[in-house]
């Protein structure tokens, strides 16, 4: 039994006291920003990327996932209590969730909620476990062309599928890979975009990047926002226990939302918030009686909670297995693996077999941690929830220079991190996503390396993309998804100018 | 209601200007050939692709209507004011003055009553101290008279 071995090298290494201890840190600090509206996951893990560089990387790796996935958990808490969602893929459990703090079945619902997120959490790791040999076998017959169309694939897929325009995501994709190439060129030496200063030498730190287009935009973004409302329900053990019919209602629901979230959480795009979507509207759809739907219905929170988690966990198998992370905190992740000197891709499960079956243990210790974290610890984090903003930015924005700092002890990359950070509240403003360009930014140098292999191993035919059958497929589906969303843009566009026409007509009559 | 989408034109306009410079830019690394590329070739690839991009942002947005772009400017002001501070004071009087400047500084974005400001910055440098400079052994000068 080749996946138990496994398991049990995993096990081996997420026992060990020092990575448990890890564990637990990553999970409570993912809850406690999960819980805060105002700081995500994705800051959170930036946060943290250069304190990791004082431990070993399965611990380092250990922490950054436990982070992501236990922001997941907890982002349902703001939700439910104050009808604002933690993180963003936890704005559908907002519409039910909320309904329900109403009715005085506030417990109940946080109780719900986090036994969703065990069970999709439980079901994403499942899939890691059981998928990931068979595409690692897969990936080993990839060659550098095969590589460039995956990640073409990927990012296309990443920029156009989520949310707003395109062409505006397509643009982030472009500005994060171009960002991707200030520094010496591995291949000549030169330095590119340098502007003669020895220290961009070294290209732009994730870090800063990071920081600067989430962490300080967020922070700009979120010190006017009024928040006036306080929790002040009181949440005991005995309001938690959810009713037979609850328990009942919820069981199916789970388990589809955890599928949904399984398969769309592994596809580049379709990250954690896509797939609590799609599970909701599946059960509003399949239900007996949909105005129940944003009244308080159980299932409109248990199936996207649990299809969160579901996508939080198979997130990791691409990013694991191929080294093509399918999203912005995925990126980072990938990144983080990088710092520590490990190569991502197929060779990691053979080459590192303790970190990748210790990280795949560790989600199933994490999971449980959260279980324990979430229920019992109900009061510690309603209570966060009452912290005002105000007096909690200026230490984040102090813990953001620290850190940026630490990455190579100089003031410039704070200098660099203001610039960055003047960059994403201007992209924000101007309604641009800045997951996309973080993900070019990190595969960039990926992209440019194997595109640059490729055409040197087929001697600058271009037609090797085309006539090597995977890359072909890969390429051709990028392409579909284009055209896809040209075809929709140009709809939504002849819609708009027959609106608009229509508009002025009756304004005319007026 | 405003008459055109501005906010997709600036934005499309923004990105051709970075594309463009991208390009012009790099015109002075070699491009290289297909099977041979020079340290040139993705870079300004990437910027004319840029450049194309910008126009499809830029030009559907002159036909239609928008609503006005908000940026946050006193907080964006504050919160860069307090970064490039910290930056810049760090070497000269150390990590607890210069944390203490940053809070200050990054707290005028919001109604805070001055004691609370000063309180607040006390104990976000003694954090610090101990999270990073005790706890996590980073090299820091502490004090301004420390080398």
């Amino acid at each position: 039994m080749e996946i138990i071995d496994s398991l049990l090298i995993g096990l081996d290494a997420a026992l060990n006291p020092t990575v448990l201890m890890y564990c637990f840190l990553g999970v409570f600090l993912g809850t406690f920003v999960g819980v805060l509206p105002g700081i995500g996951p994705l800051a959170a893990i930036s946060l943290l990327l250069p304190i990791t560089y004082y431990i070993d990387a399965t611990s380092a790796i250990v922490m950054l996932a436990g982070v992501y996935y236990g922001a997941e958990y907890g982002g349902s808490t703001a939700s439910i209590l104050l009808n604002l969602p933690g993180t963003t893929a936890n704005a559908v459990t907002c519409l039910d969730g909320h309904p329900m703090a109403k009715q005085g079945r506030a417990g109940v619902a946080l109780f719900m909620t986090t036994i969703a997120s065990l069970v999709g959490g439980i079901v994403g790791v499942m899939a890691l476990v059981l998928f990931s040999h068979a595409i690692v076998e897969m990936a080993m017959q990839f060659g550098p062309a095969e590589y460039f169309a995956l990640m073409v694939l990927g990012l296309i897929a990443a920029s156009t599928l989520a949310s707003g325009s395109p062409a505006k995501g397509m643009a982030m994709v472009v500005l994060g890979l171009l960002l991707g190439t200030v520094g010496t060129d591995i291949n000549s030496g030169i330095a590119r975009f340098d502007f003669g200063i020895v220290k961009m030498q070294d290209g732009i730190s994730l870090v800063v990047i990071a920081m600067g287009l989430f962490g300080i935009s967020e922070i700009v973004n979120s010190i006017t926002v009024n928040r006036e409302q306080k929790v002040t329900q009181k949440i005991t053990m005995r309001s938690m226990m959810p009713t037979r019919q609850d328990v009942k209602d919820s069981i199916m629901p789970m388990t589809r939302g955890a599928g949904i979230g399984g398969f769309f959480g592994s596809l580049p795009g379709t990250g954690a918030a896509i797939s609590a979507f799609l599970a909701y509207a599946v059960e509003k759809k399949i239900a007996k009686d949909p105005s129940r739907f944003g009244k308080g219905a159980i299932e409109g929170i248990t199936a996207p909670e649990s299809a969160n988690n579901a996508a939080a966990q198979s997130a990791f198998i691409p990013t694991l297995t191929l080294g093509i992370p399918g999203s912005a905190t995925m990126a980072i992740m990938l990144g983080a693996l990088i710092i520590h000197g490990i190569e991502p891709g197929p060779l990691l499960m053979s080459e590192q077999p303790a970190l990748f079956w210790g990280l795949v243990v560790s989600f199933f210790i994490g999971n449980i941690m959260l279980l324990v974290l979430n229920i019992p610890l109900i009061g510690l984090w309603v209570s966060i929830l009452n912290i005002p903003y105000r007096l909690l930015y200026p230490a984040i924005l102090v813990f953001i220079v620290i850190g940026v700092y630490s990455v190579s002890n100089s003031p410039f990359d704070i200098f660099l991190v203001a610039i960055v950070g003047v960059l994403g509240v201007v992209l924000s403003a101007l309604r641009f996503q800045a997951a996309p360009l973080l993900l070019g930014f990190v595969l960039g140098p990926l992209m440019e390396e194997n595109l640059r292999r490729a055409l040197l191993i087929a001697r600058g035919d271009l037609m090797v993309f085309v006539d090597r059958p995977i890359s072909f497929w890969l390429l051709m589906l990028s392409l579909a998804i284009v055209l896809w969303s040209l075809f929709g843009a140009l709809r939504q566009f002849a819609k708009n100018r027959v609106l608009e026409r229509e508009r002025v007509q009756a304004e005319r009559i007026s | 209601m405003i008459k055109r989408d501005v906010r997709d034109v600036l934005g499309g306009l923004l990105m051709i200007a970075i594309g463009g410079f991208a390009v012009i830019y790099a015109q002075r690394y070699d491009m290289g050939q297909l099977r041979m590329m020079g340290p040139g070739y993705f870079p300004i690839m990437l910027g004319a692709l840029l450049v194309i991009l910008g126009v499809f942002i830029a030009v559907p947005a002159l036909f239609r209507s928008g609503t006005a772009i908000d940026v946050q400017w006193k907080s964006l002001f504050w919160v860069i004011t307090s970064i490039v501070l910290f930056a810049a004071s760090l070497h000269l009087v150390g990590l607890v003055f210069a944390t203490i400047m940053c809070v200050v500084a990054s707290s005028m974005a919001s109604t805070l009553p001055w004691r609370t400001k000063f309180i607040l910055a006390g104990s976000v440098a003694l954090l610090t101290y101990l999270i990073f400079s005790l706890g996590l052994g980073m090299l820091f000068p502490l004090w301004p008279w420390s080398p």
